[in-house]
C-alpha cells in the first residue's frame, strides 16, 4: 500500500473515533492534517513514478530525490495556474482540492483557536480521498506533465 | 492580481455560490452560506465560503452529505473560474460541534 493510501485510512480512523464515543478534538485536528499529507504524498509518489519510473531496476536514490522534490508553498503557487495551462478539468479539480486541504492543514496544525467538528473533518478526509482518485485516474501524459510542472522550474528567456 | 487590497466578492458570484450550495445541501439541513473576501495562511487574497450546516441529517446520511458537499464545491470552483474570478475560493463546511470523548 502507498503511504498516501495508508494516510487516508489513518485520517478516516481518527474521524471515526472509538466505539465508546466521539473523537477527541486533537484527533480531528490530526485527521485534517493527515488528509492533506495523504494528498501531498500521493502527488510526490506520482512525481517519482512518472519522472524516474516503476521498473524494478530503477535507482532508489533517484526515485527518492524526485519524491522529495515536491514543496508545499511552490506547489500551491503552481496550482493557481493549472486552469491557464491547459490541464484537464480533473487535474484542475485535484489542484483545487490540494489548495483547500493545505489551508485547512495550516489551521489544524498552527491555529490554536481553530475548531473542527466531526462532520467538517469527515468531508475533508473524503475530499482527500476524491482528490487522490482524480490524480490516479488522470492520463499518464497529464500526470507526467504535472510532475514536471511541480518539481522543475521553468526558465524564461 | 490584488497586490494591495482584497476587493469585495462580486455580488453576482456570491449569489451563484449561495445558490449552488443551497441546491445541493438544502435537503440535508443547510442553515446559511457566508461569503467574504479574506486571506489564506500565506496572506494571499482568497474568497472564503463558510457553509453552515444544521447537522440535523441522520447518521446514515453522512456519506451522502459528504458527496453532495464535494459536488457543490466542485461546481462552485468551476463557476468562479468561468466568471473570471482569479482568487482561490476556499470552502469550509461547518457543523455544530458534538461533545468530544473524554479520556
Amino acid at each position: 500500500m502507498r503511504l498516501a493510501d495508508d494516510l487516508v485510512e489513518t485520517a478516516q480512523n481518527l474521524v471515526s473515533g472509538s466505539a465508546a464515543g466521539r473523537p477527541r478534538h486533537a484527533n480531528l485536528r490530526r485527521a485534517v492534517s493527515t488528509a492533506y499529507y495523504a494528498v501531498f504524498h500521493a502527488l510526490a509518489h506520482h512525481c517519482a513514478e512518472r519522472l524516474v519510473g516503476t521498473s524494478p531496476d530503477r535507482s532508489d536514490a533517484a526515485w527518492t530525490q524526485a519524491y522529495r522534490a515536491l514543496d508545499h508553498g511552490p506547489t500551491k503557487e503552481t496550482f493557481k495556474q493549472l486552469s491557464n495551462l491547459g490541464f484537464p478539468a480533473d487535474l484542475q479539480y485535484f489542484g483545487r482540492n490540494f489548495q483547500d486541504l493545505q489551508e485547512e492543514r495550516n489551521r489544524a496544525d498552527y491555529d490554536p483557536i481553530a475548531r473542527f467538528s466531526r462532520g467538517e473533518a469527515a468531508i475533508l478526509v473524503q475530499r482527500a480521498r476524491e482528490a487522490i482518485a482524480y490524480l490516479d485516474n488522470a492520463p499518464r501524459r497529464d500526470q507526467t506533465a504535472l510532475a514536471v510542472l511541480v518539481t522543475m522550474k521553468e526558465r524564461r528567456p | 492580481m490584488y497586490p494591495d487590497a482584497n476587493p469585495p466578492v462580486p455580488a453576482e458570484l456570491a449569489r451563484e455560490i449561495e445558490a449552488i450550495e443551497h441546491r445541493h445541501l438544502d435537503a440535508f439541513g443547510l442553515e446559511r452560506v457566508d461569503i467574504t473576501a479574506a486571506h489564506d495562511h500565506d496572506g494571499d487574497p482568497v474568497i472564503l465560503v463558510e457553509v453552515h450546516h444544521t447537522g440535523a441529517h441522520s447518521a446514515n446520511e453522512d456519506d451522502r452529505v459528504s458527496a453532495e458537499a464535494l459536488a457543490a464545491d466542485k461546481e462552485v470552483w468551476e463557476r468562479a473560474t468561468r466568471m473570471g474570478e482569479s482568487r482561490f475560493v476556499h470552502i469550509r463546511h461547518k457543523f455544530p460541534e458534538e461533545e468530544e470523548e473524554m479520556a
